[in-house]
């Protein structure tokens, strides 16, 4: 009678062929899990800073860059306005240019001393800065320059002359201060749509954590088959331990894509506040375009009697309607500013991310010590060969 | 397993080096810089557009890449840039004035031997003695030139132009004796306001006291309250303060903006016969219609030389002009390279044949660029007048010229009060320290 030995806990010793092949593959296996997790660490960390970074960015400086401009615009609006209303006779003769339009002013030019300093637009940007600076000059130039020569004198040509010039310089189209500051809130926005959708936050960026991590899952899933169908084991703990840990690491980067689209929704709002201010501009303004017809008629008197000549005739007759809505103070447009600021600040998610930001190179380790022990003790059993 | 694992591993790799490169690819556009030369100048829009042709050819033919900036706000950034250390390689100047400054501080590369290279003949020596901004030494490109002096006219309404200043107010007079007013005077154009004044006042002291006058009144050794200076303006009240010269008086005047002032000529009931205005007046001339169809150069305005003062020369012998002026910040074969393209015959040539610009190498004259008698008699006159002057408030302080323009508006404005207007003039030349001042000598 012939007995067998044989055994169900211990693996029978491999036939001298098969067992090289065996640690071979688990020797490959492992490096492949390892260099994966090295990647997954790599790229999921680099693209959550870089998002981090590029939105912290965004509300910082780029999209405050925009509401500046628009703030700026819409200051020398209601400057310009209140300006021109107050060269209505008699009150220039009594309280001169008054306060909103000194403050104003200021206001403006502080706005435009911020938009300096978070320009994201580039050369141009700062070029177009350098021009509105110089004309802003020359626009409270003529302004005051007006004021001393309507005080004496309500129909002094000269001071019609200033009034007049002060109000091309803010308003002709194309080549006023209010188009450049309008080409300057475009380029701002331009480039705040393109941080939002390039580099970090681009398809691409997008892929190069997924695929690491799809990939990674795929292999551990894949490995752990093979151990189950190769040495029996149904189940092993370390290597189901990293593949859950793996998801866990992927949910940290992908809280990215919160971020991101938290911010597109900012960049939105910020649109919406933008439109808001524009109408609200064109109302003030064409008050203030108002009030200077009705100086040039009182200087010149109507067209059909001479007039001021063809080019203010012209600029009469095309007066837009008044809406006859009272112009509303800045408060409602520093609340639609504060609001879109507080939206990228929520898209940056500042509290969690620093502490999730840590959870990737950690968790990322610990897949790989999870890996390592999960292999480890099948790789020791092809440590000794028989002799 | 082997081979499993094989292949999965070669398709994750693929698709993490697509997603790797298509990363990089946008970070690298983000930065990717060329060698190119940078050019720095004035002209936005349509102007801009014309410059950039002038490049393009020039880039063609050398292949060497031309990077154009266009600012309204040329000083304050060309200032920056040079005191930053980084100014661009060549930079196009509207004002002498202001480009001789940058002679002064050494920032700025002579050209003399890229003006040797051209053909003998390609510029009259009086602008050769302009471009010299009264030094020894040649620093400047003209990239187009205008001719001022110049008084334009309906030619369906005028038949002999006057030559003299006396024959010029007989005409005038005529004009208002119908009821209509002579002159087209539109002094607006903001942050300018009061320019088209001043070269009023600078053409009559020209043609009324002399070159030489002329030249040390813009060099601000001649007081404002000269008899000289006076009396060229007391001469332009005659135009400008006679009741019925101007429609709408002199409020229209102060408040018509400078382009619109011309409209006015071709009205079925005319309201002003004559505009005293530079050659770039001629694009606003081919823009108003008549009977449905764009003005004709030669056929429905032209124009007359400013007219003379008793025995002093004008016509084609004594002209106002004004030029932008390209020179060289950075020298570089490349730089060397576009200055000579654009001091020649190939690169003057082609702003004229789009039309809207002036020469003053006359070698483009004889190219035939120039395809109605009006430009013609332009370019002929840039090149070949015995005695050209740059534009005075180009080559003064930007203070004084800035008095100089609201002196002109305060004059129209309330022409009883010259002298007070002269003496706040003075108190400004005054304050002028002699080293601010210029003095370019008449080309002749």
């Amino acid at each position: 009678m012939t007995t067998t030995a044989t055994s169900t806990t211990v693996a029978a010793a491999p036939a001298p062929g098969s067992c090289s092949m065996t640690r071979r593959d688990l020797l490959r296996l492992r490096a492949a899990l390892l260099v994966l997790t090295a990647a997954v660490f790599a790229c999921s960390f680099a693209v959550f800073s870089g998002v981090r970074s590029t939105v912290q960015n965004a509300g910082t400086n780029t999209a405050p860059a925009v509401l500046e401009v628009l703030a700026a615009r819409s200051a020398l609006v209601r400057a310009d306005a209140a300006a021109m209303t107050s060269f209505q006779p008699p009150q220039v003769q009594l309280i001169g240019l008054g306060e909103q339009y000194q403050s104003e002013l200021a206001l403006a030019s502080q706005s435009l001393t911020q938009v300096a300093e978070h320009n994201a637009a580039g050369d141009e940007a700062s070029r177009r800065l350098q021009l509105v600076d110089g004309l802003l000059v020359a626009y409270s130039g003529s302004i005051a320059r007006a004021e001393a020569s309507f005080r004496p004198d309500e129909r002094n040509p000269l001071g019609l002359t200033e009034l007049w010039d002060a109000s091309r310089l803010l308003h002709q189209p194309d080549s006023g201060i209010l188009a450049q500051l309008d080409e300057l809130a475009a380029a701002e926005r331009a480039a705040l749509a393109r941080q939002l959708s390039t580099g970090w936050m681009s398809t691409p960026a997008l892929l190069l954590w997924v695929v690491p991590i799809v990939a990674l899952f795929s292999l551990l899933l894949l490995a752990q088959w093979y151990l189950r169908r190769r040495f029996r084991r149904t189940v092993n703990l370390a290597l189901l331990a990293a593949t859950v840990l793996l998801l866990l690491v992927a949910a940290t980067a992908s809280t990215s894509l919160v971020s991101q689209s938290r911010a597109a929704a900012a960049a939105g709002t910020l649109d919406q506040v933008s439109g808001g201010r524009q109408a609200q501009a064109a109302a003030i303004a064409a008050t203030g375009r108002h009030a200077l017809g009705d100086v040039l008629r009182i200087g010149c008197g109507e067209p059909l009697q001479g007039g001021c000549g063809g080019t203010v005739n012209a600029f009469l007759a095309g007066l837009p309607p008044m809406s006859g809505a009272a112009p509303s103070p800045a408060g409602p447009e520093a609340e639609g500013a504060t609001q879109v600021i507080d939206e990228f600040a929520a898209a940056e998610m500042a509290e969690i991310t620093g502490v999730l930001g840590y959870f990737i190179p950690l968790g990322a380790a610990a897949v790989a010590a999870l890996i390592f022990l999960g292999l480890q003790s099948r790789l020791d059993e092809y440590r000794y060969r028989p002799t | 397993m082997t081979s499993r694992l094989r292949s999965l591993a070669a398709g994750l790799l693929a698709a993490l080096l697509l997603a790797a490169v298509g990363f990089g690819t946008g970070a690298c556009a983000a930065t990717d810089a060329t060698t190119s030369l940078t050019v720095l100048g004035p002209w936005t829009g349509d102007e801009q557009t014309a410059f950039e042709e002038v490049l393009r050819r020039f880039t063609a033919e050398t292949d060497i890449n031309v990077i154009y900036t266009g600012t309204r706000a040329l000083s304050q950034v060309l200032r920056s840039d040079v005191q930053e250390g980084q100014p661009p390689d060549i930079a196009v100047l509207p004002s002498p004035g202001e480009l001789a400054s940058y002679v002064r501080s050494e920032d700025v590369q002579p050209v003399d031997e890229i003006f040797g290279e051209l053909p003998e003949g390609s510029y009259s020596e009086q602008w050769l003695q302009l471009l010299r901004l009264g030094t020894d030494k040649l620093y400047a490109v003209t990239v187009k030139a205008d001719l001022k002096s110049l008084i334009w006219y309906d030619r369906t309404e005028l038949s002999v132009p006057p030559r003299s200043w006396e024959e010029l107010m007989i005409l005038t007079d005529g004009i208002r004796a119908r009821g209509q007013a002579p002159w087209c005077i539109g002094m607006n154009a903001p942050p300018g306001s009061g320019f088209p004044g001043t070269d009023w006042i600078e053409d009559i002291l020209l043609h009324q006291s002399g070159p030489d006058v002329y030249q040390r009144w813009a060099a601000g050794t001649v007081a404002w309250t000269s008899p000289e200076v006076k009396q060229a303006w007391s001469t332009w009240a005659q135009v400008v303060a006679t009741p019925g010269s101007v429609q709408g008086g002199a409020s229209a005047a102060l408040l018509t903006d400078f382009g619109d002032a011309r409209r006015p000529m071709f009205d079925p009931a005319p309201g002003c016969s004559l505009e005293h205005q530079a050659s770039f007046a001629m694009a606003g001339f081919r823009s108003i219609t008549r009977d449905g169809a764009n003005l004709s150069p030669g056929e429905d305005f032209d124009f007359f030389e400013f007219p003379t003062f008793g025995t002093t020369p004008g016509g084609t012998t004594l002209s106002e002009v004004s030029a932008d002026l390209a020179a060289m910040f950075r020298p570089s074969e490349q730089a060397r390279q576009l200055m000579s393209y654009l001091a020649g015959q190939r690169g003057q040539g082609v702003w004229p044949s789009l039309g809207t610009a002036f020469s003053a190498n006359k070698q483009v004259l004889a190219q035939g660029v120039y395809t109605d008698p009006v430009s013609i008699r332009i370019a002929q006159t840039l090149t070949t007048a015995e005695t050209l002057c740059f534009d005075a408030s180009d080559l003064m302080p930007a203070r004084m010229s800035s008095a100089f323009y609201r002196a002109v508006l305060a004059h129209v404005a309330d022409p009883t009060q010259l002298d007070a207007v002269l003496s706040d003039l003075e108190l400004v030349r005054d304050d002028i320290r002699p080293a601010e001042r210029l003095d370019v000598p008449c080309g002749r």
